[in-house]
């Protein structure tokens, strides 16, 4: 069988926020890769540079940031070195994202209609009529109720959840290789989540999209991901494939936030806490970025930085100590 | 100082342990339309809601958006006026050493003042609550200065007390909110709201705004106080996952109303109303083994309106067995004890057997059990 050719390959890349209180080390080397299809997850708290990695695919920095270095190889070609002008031929042709708040997308003035014919010109050149239908059959694709009639609606004019579903139709509209969607439900309630977690399943599937799901909630991840990397103050610390990863994961900050969440089907009394809080980016602790917080930091890991993940397995972890953590300690495994 | 706020041992008018009862509480917000056909129209924030909250427990209000949850937390405290309903609320006499329980409804405004005393709100976003000119110690002796409390010096050493307490350190006393993450921002939070010693705090949301690591910090800080300090509280949150760890009961809510109430292994365990069904099985797992084979009842539609709520029941147009035409459209449902202490709105139960038939249960189908990891 042959080797899947990897889509996106980033390699040691560096952005950086060139701020007055100095460099803020958003994203500081981190290296992965993506096969067409594969439908990755991105998990970290606030300020662990998710966000940033996907504006940096993007091409979506603006000053003060800047990549200070390092590639994306998207198919090969390097995204970094690219002209604004060539970019935005692969953003939303090739590669398009969804965020958070699905009305950074959708222009408040327009109907949702308009928007979507609009991009279906530019980018491929339809007519009028032909880029009616494709929209109409989009939003179809995306479960919106009675398509012909909301297409001609506005954005306010839908809930959270189907505005969410709209920019995920207008994301589909070109036909993408990779999808990024950034905290795409984290604003919407539950059930809403739900129905979107279930049509992008369903969408990835038919399409055969890659998807780099960003998000802050194992939850999620555990059921949409067969891969999953784990960032933390700007790298990524930990990666492998999801059923390994959740059942047992090697990197002392992962354990924490495996056992840091409550659980629907248990009913836990008292949670592992990691303590503290997430170190400044401007001046990272030197060793490892969590010896601080680590119950198990050593003088190695305050002094010698881990080796960081290469991207090249689908399993590793950049812990001084991994492979070793299996055997039971305080705290974490209590 | 004040008198150790535990209740024990005092001569008490009230016969059961029930801090805080609400009966038939509502909240109507008044909408205009606008345009041509102008018209004054009623949103029923809160249709009719009845709890207890019991001394040294937590009631979870639980549900989504709009479902009346954080406007049902503030009414109990009359931050905004509720339209009808009694709010009991148990307050302590210090000079007989008796409690007795204050309609907060009908509270003049002294008696208002004493209940506030007693029970306090913490919020969700520390960041807005924390006023940012303020330093810690002015806004952790807000509420002592409010109350006239002590002397300058017996507030300042409370503060110190008090930031210790929720595992802050005292020199932090001096600091402004800004120099603080989000997690320190609402022990800040909880320090000012335990400051005249209540016997009730009201959590609305207050560990949604803040990360996985810290929140774990957070809800350990506010089990070990409830412990330590004999606290009841009334939280409000959207995440079930959350509220089975913290709660002693749970009522979840729907458009205003309760649709279901039980003890938490109860409710957890043999949820009876389809509105709990689906929200359960909407909540991800972090495990893929079990998310692999999970399946989940997918709502259809949004939540309906609140001005129109939909006729017979209000979950009717989204539930997956609801009989409509039929009893579920013409018949709004009554809360009904199906277990002891076991109460649902719903035509049709879903007894305990209905989690095995339906996708929603966390057992792995008998004849593909994951291989264990």
């Amino acid at each position: 069988m042959l080797a899947a050719k990897p889509l996106l390959e980033v390699h040691d890349l560096r952005t950086y926020f060139l701020t007055d209180q100095g460099d803020v080390r958003a994203v500081d080397g981190i290296s992965f890769s993506m096969n067409e299809g594969e439908r990755l997850g991105v998990v970290g708290e606030s300020g662990s540079g998710k966000s940033v990695t996907a504006a940096s695919i993007m091409g979506l920095i603006d000053p003060p940031g800047a990549i200070v270095g390092g590639e994306i190889r998207f198919r090969g070609r390097d995204l970094v070195s690219l002209s604004e002008r060539e970019m935005q031929r692969i953003r939303g042709r090739e590669i398009a994202i969804i965020f958070q708040d699905p009305m950074t997308a959708l222009d408040p003035v327009f109907t949702i209609g308009s928007q979507m014919t609009e991009t279906l010109r530019i980018h491929r050149n339809m007519t009028k009529k032909e880029a009616r239908t494709v929209a109409i059959d989009t939003l179809r694709d995306v479960h919106i109720p009675s398509p012909e009639k909301r297409f001609r609606d506005y954005p306010h004019q839908f809930s959270g959840g189907m505005r969410q579903r709209v920019v995920i139709a207008m994301a589909l509209l070109c036909d993408p290789t990779l999808l990024i969607a950034d905290e795409p439900t984290t604003a919407l309630d539950v059930t809403s989540q739900a129905q979107v977690m279930d049509l992008m399943l369903g969408l990835a599937n038919d399409r055969g999209t890659a998807v780099m799901l960003i998000t802050h909630d194992l939850g999620v991840v555990a059921g949409f991901c067969e891969n999953v990397q784990v960032m933390y103050a700007g790298e990524i610390i930990e990666r492998g494939d999801a059923k390994s990863l959740y059942a047992n994961p090697e990197h002392p900050y992962t354990r924490g936030l495996l056992h840091s969440v409550p659980r629907l089907d248990e009913e836990s009394k008292t949670l592992y806490s990691i303590r503290g809080s997430a170190p400044s980016l401007t001046t990272p602790p030197q060793g490892c970025r969590f010896w601080p917080r680590c119950d198990r930091a050593t003088d190695l890991c305050v002094s010698e930085r881990p080796e960081p993940c290469h991207g090249e397995d689908t399993n590793e972890c950049a812990c001084h100590f991994a492979g070793e953590l299996h055997r039971p300690h305080q705290g974490v495994d209590a | 100082m004040t008198a150790p706020h535990t209740h024990t041992g005092d001569v008490i008018d009230t016969d059961d342990d029930v801090v805080l009862r609400v009966e038939g509480l509502t909240k109507d917000f008044l909408v205009r339309r606008r345009g041509l056909r102008r018209e004054a129209q009623h949103l029923h924030a809160v249709a009719g809601v009845s709890f207890e909250v019991h001394a040294g427990q937590t009631l979870s209000l639980v549900g989504e958006s709009g479902c009346g949850k954080s406007t049902t937390a503030r009414a109990v405290l009359r931050l905004v006026e509720p339209t009808a309903g009694r709010i009991e609320f148990r307050v302590h006499d210090e000079e007989s050493g008796r409690a007795s329980m204050v309609d907060i409804v009908q509270a003049g405004a002294a008696e208002l003042r004493r209940v506030r005393r007693n029970a306090q709100i913490v919020f969700q976003d520390p960041v807005a609550s924390l006023n940012p000119r303020m330093t810690v110690e002015s806004i952790v002796a807000e509420p002592l200065v409010a109350y006239r409390v002590g002397t300058r010096k017996e507030r300042a050493a409370r503060v110190r007390e008090l930031l210790e307490q929720v595992g802050l350190k005292a020199s932090h006393a001096r600091r402004h909110p800004r120099s603080f993450s989000g997690g320190q921002r609402q022990r800040i939070g909880i320090a000012r709201a335990l400051a005249l010693r209540p016997s009730l705090i009201i959590l609305d949301e207050p560990v949604s705004a803040l990360d996985v690591s810290v929140q774990a910090q957070v809800l350990n800080l506010l089990d070990e106080l409830q412990q330590d300090l004999g606290l009841s509280y009334l939280f409000i949150a959207h995440d079930l996952a959350v509220v089975r760890h913290v709660s002693t009961d749970v009522a979840v809510m729907y458009l205003g109303k309760i649709v279901e109430k039980a003890e938490r292994s109860e409710l957890f365990d043999a949820p009876l109303h389809p509105y709990t069904h689906s929200l359960m099985s909407a909540v991800p797992i972090p495990d893929p083994a079990i998310e692999g084979y999970r399946k989940r009842i997918i709502l259809e539609s949004d939540i309906p309106s609140a001005v129109n709520p939909p006729t017979g029941c209000h979950f009717r147009t989204r539930c997956p067995i609801a009989e409509v035409p039929g009893p579920c459209s013409e018949l709004e449902p009554e809360l009904v004890e199906h277990a002891p202490g076991h109460w649902a709105a719903c035509h049709f139960p879903q007894p305990h057997g209905w989690l095995s038939q339906t996708p929603v249960s966390f057992e792995p189908p008998a004849d593909e059990a994951p291989s264990s990891p």
